[in-house]
């Protein structure tokens, strides 16, 4: 796993260095990195503390239709008379949330599943790698709506069709992390002391595991975003009147002719912040190595492989 | 090479037997009762009991798991997927019927991805750093970003309605292709400018280029010739990916745009619960991703034999 | 320098989109002054969009007649501009006491493959709606279809019903030519005949050049199906179609403002109706009670849905049949909805508090109604009804099912508590809609759920053997008394024009009260 191996910047008898500092170094000297880093930061606080700063209820249904933006309605309002910028607010705990509750899960999933088959070995690795294998041999989107559609439309139904699909590239990963990590001489001097594997498991293997995937994680809320966002535009997520923003920019639609502000405000809204999460992520993923950074693909999406580069 | 094409080979078996349980899988798991949902929608009324049960034994469901997952396999193999709960139409028939205007759509973006990603991308790594580079970042970086069907609709307004130069929605010309595969062009095209990009930057890095540069030969000959090899591998590997990106965006991009493909059908049948049709998509969709990864995976060992041999 | 290119392009491409106003749609900006002649009859071909394919999924028995009618089959008796009876396959109607009608059949009709229209053709098509049991609340049943001689029929319904020649102007009493079946290829007597059929994507008729009345002015009338109503819209926008059915209310504004297309409503027509699960156990049980009914009837506000959502092309109405067909009695039945006080009074009073959420609770159980909603029912109509619901503390679970097999299916089913539909009348029968949705006598699947008891039973009996219609209006009206000031058995609500919309270069055009019954005769297009 040549590639992230590098990114784990190792030091001293192999152990790896915390990820922070150069990532702390890129996000100072790069632009695009800080611009992301501040929409990140803009939508987690709407995620923390949207519905208590919404001006309105968002569910309140008035007369006063597509209005046009005021005092009162900083975004206007849409075909029920609800205020737009109210929405928003309740919606990002619901899109941002779920996406970022995904990308726990897939993390939490894939650390347990690939440690257990990269540090047990044997039969247990071979068939929890075929189990991926299988899983990702199946096109994303198409898996994860075949799987949310099994249910009622809601949103717990979008997240299981997405961490379906999700989980396994992250398995894969920390296998491999697992795999090199095993080796090292810290986890072998480890071993020598007398410590049990599970105590090596615990103490030394999953806390080095865990920040390249936490890293790769944050990488992947942006796509995460995006599929979520698609599935509920698709009518998979929760019903109306909730206010997901892939199901506000469904329900704008119809007016789309006449007051195409109901559908392009959400539309920005998930923009911004799948472009938020992408900028940061690149200087995340910039930091670590620039030169191999560039070759990265995410682990969701690659499935297999990563590309080689060839020796010189 | 031969213990290579030997893994692959395992990993397509593996693949198949996968793809082939987690379909049979998703039949299982549908909920309500296949035989119920028949025998109703032909009937128009709630079905009787002696009905349902002659339909449960027709349709096989009355054995174990094992017998059916064999049933529906050999089915399958034969080419026979069922019928649409919904449609009265063989669900083979439907996608036959549209697959291949799913494989034209797809074509196409691929081939706008192609047009539009790697131009933009050369044109970045040879101006890097400047205006034009960080223009042709943030459009990538944009494609990548934007959801397809937010993008759907701003171009459906500015080209369609405002414009009027090509057609809204639908199917019946080649100006119908334009909207839908340009959105759909875009997510790949991304991905294809940075891998361009930096396909480029690596080769006009190399000595010999800069020996080359400064002997006056062109810059562009050395270009094509250089990054074409240097790019080959990722190329390849970033087309099976796009392949699972132009199967899954097909899905909002042909019903945004009324484009009457197989991912068309696949939304309709989702939101019918009309799961035969589901599955069907999902199994023949997966069969495609699987051959051509593949086929990908081989040509990539040969590719590599060639350039380890060569290099 | 390509830097500039894209720049230059970039400014184009915004000031295209941000400058103009109403650039769509064809050319021709000025309004003529003389009125346009008709194009030659080879341009005279027409496409209209429509709200899916709806013969997909019936067993194609009505392909082509029901609920989108393409003009190909016709009925012994016809429903005029105000719906009422006129004749058209038959010519004359009488009844012979107690409960015969004896119809008098047109002459030298043909059908679509040459064969004669006659008494047989007749017999054998009523055969095949009982078997199909197509035959609703007519009580046609396998014997009450005579040949007296070979123009005239006489049919005796199994039970009394003088409606018969309002309800046998509906599409499912369409005249098939014998030996024929219409599942794949409908063979009848109407101005257009089939083409073909695409599922899922077209049903295309032509002029029947040997049709008995006026023949229509075009030569070829396609109905395109397309499910989403924004695709329609944008279909009509674009050109690609010459019409859309079902235009959503919120996009009349942006039709209007299109100087190259126009809308077309049909006179309110269709009356959206609630009614109630009254006979299922837990947990579907919740409207068993009477007050919890009332109560939902008073937190609902029927004008505003009309006025706001709507924006006034519907009205609120009280009953469950549009007062149009019912005349000036129909004012004797009094509101049952919006009084949102006496709404709260009363489920304060029985003890349900209000939760943390907005939604009432009494022992541990939400008043939360699980209501299935047709699949082409307005969506945002549904959100502006749950808001009104809430008001009150009651919480309304939409569900909008996915086509029409799945909200019959639902409903079916007994698993839900209040249904949200709109019904059309289609007849000038005072008694359709009564005999439709809660009359015990009905066989549908949905009676078992919705009925309301023998005394409104009986008035619906009496309503049907009434002499004439302003004598069934009166019992209809009684029986909507009881069903709904008595029972609280349906919540009525508003009346809603049904809107297409066309370019302006069709002509001849005229919306009739009940879409199911379009004609499509006197339409052309002029460019």
């Amino acid at each position: 796993m040549a590639t992230v191996e590098a990114g784990l910047d190792l030091g001293h008898a192999g152990a790896p260095r915390p990820l922070a500092r150069p990532i702390l170094r890129k996000l100072a000297s790069d632009l695009t990195a800080r611009i992301g880093l501040v929409l990140v930061v803009l939508f987690l606080v709407m995620v923390a503390a949207g519905p208590s700063l919404a001006p309105h209820d968002p569910r309140q249904v008035t007369v006063e239709r597509l209005a046009t933006p005021s005092l009162d309605h900083p975004l206007g309002t849409d075909g029920l008379g609800r205020d737009v910028f109210s929405r928003l607010l309740h919606g990002a705990r619901l899109t941002l949330g779920t996406a970022l509750l995904a990308a726990a899960l897939v993390t939490a999933i894939g650390l347990v599943v690939g440690t257990l088959a990269g540090y047990a070995g044997g039969v247990v690795d071979a068939l929890l790698m075929r189990v991926v294998d299988m899983v990702l041999a199946i096109p994303g989107l198409v898996l994860a709506l075949a799987v949310a559609g099994l249910f009622e439309p809601s949103l717990v139904a979008v997240m299981l069709g997405l961490v379906t699909i999700w989980w396994a590239g992250y398995a894969r990963v920390v296998r491999g992390l697992v795999l090199s990590l095993r080796s090292r001489p810290f986890v072998e001097a480890a071993h020598a002391v007398g410590a049990s594997r599970w105590r090596i498991l615990a103490r030394h293997v999953l806390p080095s595991a865990v920040s390249p995937v936490v890293v790769l994680a944050t990488l992947d809320v942006g796509q995460l975003i995006l599929v979520i966002s698609g599935l509920t535009f698709l009518g998979l997520g929760a019903p109306p009147p909730t206010p997901e923003w892939g199901a506000m920019l469904n329900d704008g639609r119809v007016y789309f002719l006449s007051d195409p502000q109901v559908v392009l405000i959400p539309g920005l809204a998930i923009s911004l912040a799948v472009l938020g999460f992408n900028l940061l992520g690149d200087g995340i993923r910039d930091a670590l190595d620039p030169r191999l950074a560039r070759l990265v693909v995410r682990p969701r999406a690659l499935g297999r492989r990563w590309p080689r580069r060839r020796a010189r | 090479m031969k213990r290579y094409v030997a893994s692959r080979v395992a990993w397509l078996l593996v693949a198949l037997f996968g793809v082939s349980v987690i379909t049979f899988g998703l039949g299982v798991l549908a909920p309500g009762d296949p035989a119920e949902i028949v025998v109703e929608r032909r009937l128009n009324q709630p079905p009787p009991r002696d009905l349902v049960d002659a339909e449960r034994r027709n349709l096989g469901l009355d054995r174990s798991l094992p017998v059916q997952y064999l049933n529906w396999l050999s089915n399958a193999a034969r080419g026979d997927l069922g019928r649409s709960w919904l449609k009265s139409i063989e669900v083979s028939d439907a996608l036959r019927q549209r697959i291949p205007r799913t494989a034209v759509l797809a074509f196409t973006a691929a081939a706008f991805s192609i047009v539009i990603g790697v131009p933009v991308g050369v044109l970045a790594a040879t101006r890097r750093n400047a205006l034009a580079d960080h223009v042709c970042r943030i459009g990538a970086l944009l494609g990548a970003s934007l959801p397809s069907y937010f993008l759907a609709y701003v171009l459906i307004f500015v080209f369609a309605v405002r414009l009027n130069a090509v057609p809204a929605f639908g199917f019946g010309s080649p100006a119908h292709l334009v909207l839908p595969a340009v959105t759909l062009a875009l997510g790949p095209a991304a991905v294809l400018t940075r891998l361009t990009r930096s396909a480029v930057l690596d080769v006009l890095d190399e000595d010999y280029v800069r020996t080359a540069k400064a002997k006056g030969v062109r810059q562009r000959t050395v270009l094509y010739r250089h990054v074409l090899r240097n790019a080959a591998i990722p190329l390849l590997t970033v087309s099976g990916l796009s392949l699972g990106h132009l199967l899954g965006g097909s899905l909002i991009v042909e019903w945004v745009f009324a484009w009457p493909g197989m991912g068309d059908l696949a939304i309709g049948a989702i939101h019918d619960r009309d799961y035969p049709l589901i599955q069907g998509f999902v199994l023949f969709s997966a069969l495609v991703y699987v051959v051509v990864n593949f086929a990908i995976d081989l040509a990539y060992g040969w590719l590599d034999a060639r350039t380890r041999g060569a290099g | 320098m390509r830097i500039r290119v894209v720049v230059v392009v970039l400014l184009l491409v915004a000031g295209a989109a941000c400058g103009g106003d109403g650039g769509g749609g064809s050319a021709s900006q000025g309004a003529s002054t003389t009125a346009p002649a008709a194009l030659a009859f080879e341009q005279q071909n027409i496409t209209v969009a429509t709200p899916g394919d709806v013969f997909i999924t019936r067993d194609r028995n009505l392909l082509g007649m029901w609920p989108d009618n393409a003009n190909i089959c016709e009925t012994l008796v016809g429903a005029g501009e105000n719906l009422q009876p006129v004749p058209a396959l038959a010519t004359r109607w009488t009844l012979v006491p107690p409960n015969t009608f004896r119809f008098e059949l047109r002459r030298d009709v043909r059908f679509h493959n040459g064969a004669a229209f006659n008494a047989e053709a007749v017999q054998y098509s009523m055969a095949r709606i009982v078997d199909k049991r197509l035959a609703l609340t007519s009580f046609v049943g396998a014997d009450s279809t005579k040949v007296i001689d070979e123009f005239t029929v006489e049919i005796t319904p199994t039970q009394p019903n003088l409606r018969l020649p309002e309800q046998i102007s509906h599409p499912n009493f369409s005249i098939v030519a014998p030996g024929t079946v219409p599942n794949d290829k409908p063979v009848c007597t109407g101005p257009f005949e089939f083409v073909e059929y695409a599922p899922n994507d077209h049903l295309t008729a032509r002029r029947y050049e040997n049709y008995w009345g006026e023949k229509p002015k075009l030569r070829q009338l396609t109905f395109k199906f397309i499910p989403d109503q924004n695709t329609r819209r944008l279909a009509l926008e674009s050109g690609d179609v010459d019409g859309v059915y079902f235009l959503p209310p919120q996009q009349a504004a942006s039709v209007k403002g299109r100087p190259n297309l126009k809308l077309a409503p049909t006179p309110p027509g269709a009356a959206v109706v609630l009614s109630f699960n009254l006979h299922t156990d837990a947990p579907y049980n919740l409207m068993q009670d009477i007050d919890l009914r009332r109560a939902l009837a008073w937190s609902l506000d029927p004008k505003a849905l009309a006025d706001v959502q709507w924006q006034g092309t519907a009205q609120a109405i009280n009953t469950v049949s549009p007062p149009s067909v019912l005349g000036a009695i129909a004012s004797e039945i009094p509101p049952i909805t919006n009084d949102l006080p006496k709404a709260t009074a009363l489920l304060d009073q029985k003890g349900w508090r209000v939760g943390g959420d907005g939604i009432r609770e009494k022992d541990g159980r939400k008043l939360s109604l699980v209501a299935p909603a047709q699949f082409d029912f307005e969506p945002e109509s549904l959100q502006f009804l749950q808001a009104q619901a809430r008001r009150a503390g009651i919480d309304l679970k939409v569900e909008k099912a996915a086509d029409g097999a799945a909200y019959s299916s639902k409903i079916n089913s007994g698993n839900w508590d209040v249904d949200i539909n709109y019904w059309n009348q289609n007849d000038a029968n005072p008694a359709s809609i009564v005999s439709r949705l809660w009359y015990g006598k009905n066989t549908a699947a949905r009676i078992k759920f919705t009925n309301v008891g023998a005394k409104f039973d009986a008035l619906v009996d009496e309503a049907l053997a009434a002499p004439d219609t302003a004598a069934s209006a009166r019992k209809s009206v009684d029986a909507m008394k009881v069903l709904l000031q008595e029972q609280v058995g349906a919540i009525p609500l508003t009346s809603f024009p049904q809107i297409f919309a066309f370019k302006t270069s069709v002509a001849g055009f005229t919306a009739h009260p009940s879409v199911n019954l379009q004609p499509w005769t006197s339409t052309y297009r002029t460019g």
